[in-house]
């Protein structure tokens, strides 16, 4: 276990310092005529947002050292890891599904052949209007509860849920920050603190997702971000929405431009490219073309049934 | 059901642009009755061609050259289908005594090539250079150096590669065959773990 280098902001002294300044406030303000009130009151405005903004400023230093120090473990498989059941499988995790590309190597990602899905919740972040990523994802869906019952093992439990574009194609940008601010509160309250439905082992601590995903997608960093301002403020415990990237395997040479806001600001917990040049330029961890881990329609052999 | 002989064995290939915008260099090479020769002497008996947004130019030039749409063979061309995997190049695959390996030619959309290497079906790219920034020439290249598929930098040297292709005869899925399911290297997005020892360190932050 490292050290902490730097303490983190006490909270419960600046909670005692606003509390002794509201009841100030509240005994002397009924003796004042209201003119006289503009002074204290924007004083104390000052104290409380510099307080605030401080608070913020530290915890987000805080978030990324204790990011960087615990980056999200590659796993290498040894054998064919995917016949060992993993205990316990219960588990939930949040995929952020882009465009039609995306979506694709996002489920290829996932369509591996590890079927010990039981008790275990997948939640599938879809923009609106985007109907091709529904499809897509809801033959993975089928695909996989119809492998999981030839061997005989659970598929658990999926569910979508819609976030309004952050901006449209052609939108103006004038209208942009509205929707992505409609984006982000979808996120937060549609996505993130919205529990698994009723009926799956959802004990508290499955209240959030524990590991996101994404490949590329902006939406992604919306995701992102809000969990990283949800853990700032306390809601999203620490031990929870670890956000693991993977940059698309179409990437060869460079990050897209939401790798490289990754890769930039240090908002995910683990960063990953399938490329080793991309690997080497950017200093960051090669995971191997992970689209390739997918099955195939004839996965005993190429298809070599042409008869010439 | 058709006799299991060679000439009743039916073959198809499937030319895909992208659905967003038009390959006109593409779709103009393979609507040209030469190209249709050539897949007709290797035994192609359809040829359809998804040319998105070029639907109305390509449609009346198929049409003025529908005599020469070579017989016991069918060309089409549409604009966009809902599921190309599974609609259009499922057609390529082989299925024993109706059906020989197909082709796909393709622009270099990573999504339709990755659908052709799930099916195992033998693809050519050929990139949309006019597109901005020309993202796909790289993803070409990069294929056709590891040996994905065969990368084509014109819609005409896509045809004479088709030929060469089966003048090898190539037409199987190159050896350079990158499916990890047996491989000991490989990440499995489901064994991506936190790391550190996460529970004590939250105790530790909590508790100031």
């Amino acid at each position: 276990m490292s050290p902490r280098k730097t303490k983190a902001i006490p909270v419960h002294p600046v909670i005692i310092s606003l509390g002794t300044l509201s009841i100030a406030f509240a005994l002397v303000v009924p003796w004042l005529p209201w003119w006289k009130l503009l002074w204290p009151l924007a004083l104390a405005s000052f104290v409380f947002t510099s307080g605030a903004l401080t608070f913020l400023a530290a915890r987000h230093m805080q978030l990324l050292r204790h990011r960087r120090q615990h980056p999200v473990r590659w796993k290498r498989r040894h054998g064919d890891t995917r016949q060992v059941p993993r205990q316990p499988s219960q588990d939930y995790y949040l995929m952020v599904l882009g465009s039609g590309g995306h979506t694709k190597e996002m489920l290829m990602m996932m369509d591996d052949g590890f079927c010990d899905f039981e008790g275990f919740h997948r939640r599938y972040l879809v923009s609106g209007g985007d109907r091709m990523s529904l499809n897509h994802l809801e033959d993975y869906e089928a695909d996989l509860g119809q492998l999981c019952d030839e061997e005989g093992r659970s598929a658990g439990s999926y569910d979508v849920r819609f976030v309004t574009r952050a901006r449209r194609v052609h939108q103006p940008l004038l209208t942009t920050p509205f929707t992505a601010l409609a984006s982000l509160y979808d996120i937060i309250f549609n996505v993130l603190l919205s529990s698994p439905p009723q009926g799956e082992p959802a004990a508290t601590e499955l209240r959030y997702p524990r590991m996101i995903f994404s490949n590329g997608p902006a939406t992604g960093f919306f995701v992102a971000l809000a969990v990283h301002i949800l853990k700032m403020i306390y809601v999203i415990p620490q031990d929870r929405c670890f956000f693991v990237y993977i940059e698309s395997w179409a990437r060869i040479s460079t990050l897209s431009l939401t790798g490289k806001l990754f890769h930039h600001t240090g908002l995910a917990d683990g960063f990953a490219v399938q490329h080793v040049e991309v690997a080497s330029i950017y200093g960051v961890e090669d995971a191997g073309p992970m689209v390739f881990n997918s099955r195939r329609a004839a996965d005993d052999a190429p298809s070599t049934g042409q008869t010439k | 059901m058709e006799p299991a002989s060679q000439g009743c064995l039916k073959r198809h290939c499937l030319v895909t642009v992208g659905a967003t915008v038009g390959f006109e260099d593409l779709t103009r090479a393979v609507l040209r009755p030469a190209f249709w020769e050539h897949l007709k002497s290797q035994g192609f008996t359809a040829l359809r061609i998804q040319c998105g947004p070029d639907i109305t130019w390509a449609s009346s030039e198929l049409s003025s050259h529908s005599d020469d749409i070579p017989p016991g063979m069918t060309v089409d061309v549409f604009e966009v289908s809902k599921n190309l995997m599974k609609e259009e190049m499922a057609l390529c695959k082989p299925v024993h005594g109706q059906r020989r390996l197909g082709l796909v030619i393709s622009h270099a959309g990573t999504g339709t090539i990755l659908d052709a290497w799930k099916l195992g079906l033998p693809i050519i790219v050929v990139p949309n250079t006019r597109l901005l920034n020309d993202h796909q020439t790289e993803l070409a290249r990069h294929l056709g150096n590891e040996g994905y598929a065969i990368h084509s930098s014109t819609g005409r040297e896509a045809i004479s590669k088709a030929e060469l292709l089966w003048e090898d005869n190539k037409s199987r899925w190159p050896p350079n065959d990158p499916s990890r399911s047996q491989d000991a290297d490989a990440i499995s997005i489901w064994d991506i773990q936190p790391g550190g020892a996460q529970k004590e360190e939250v105790a530790q932050m909590t508790h100031d």
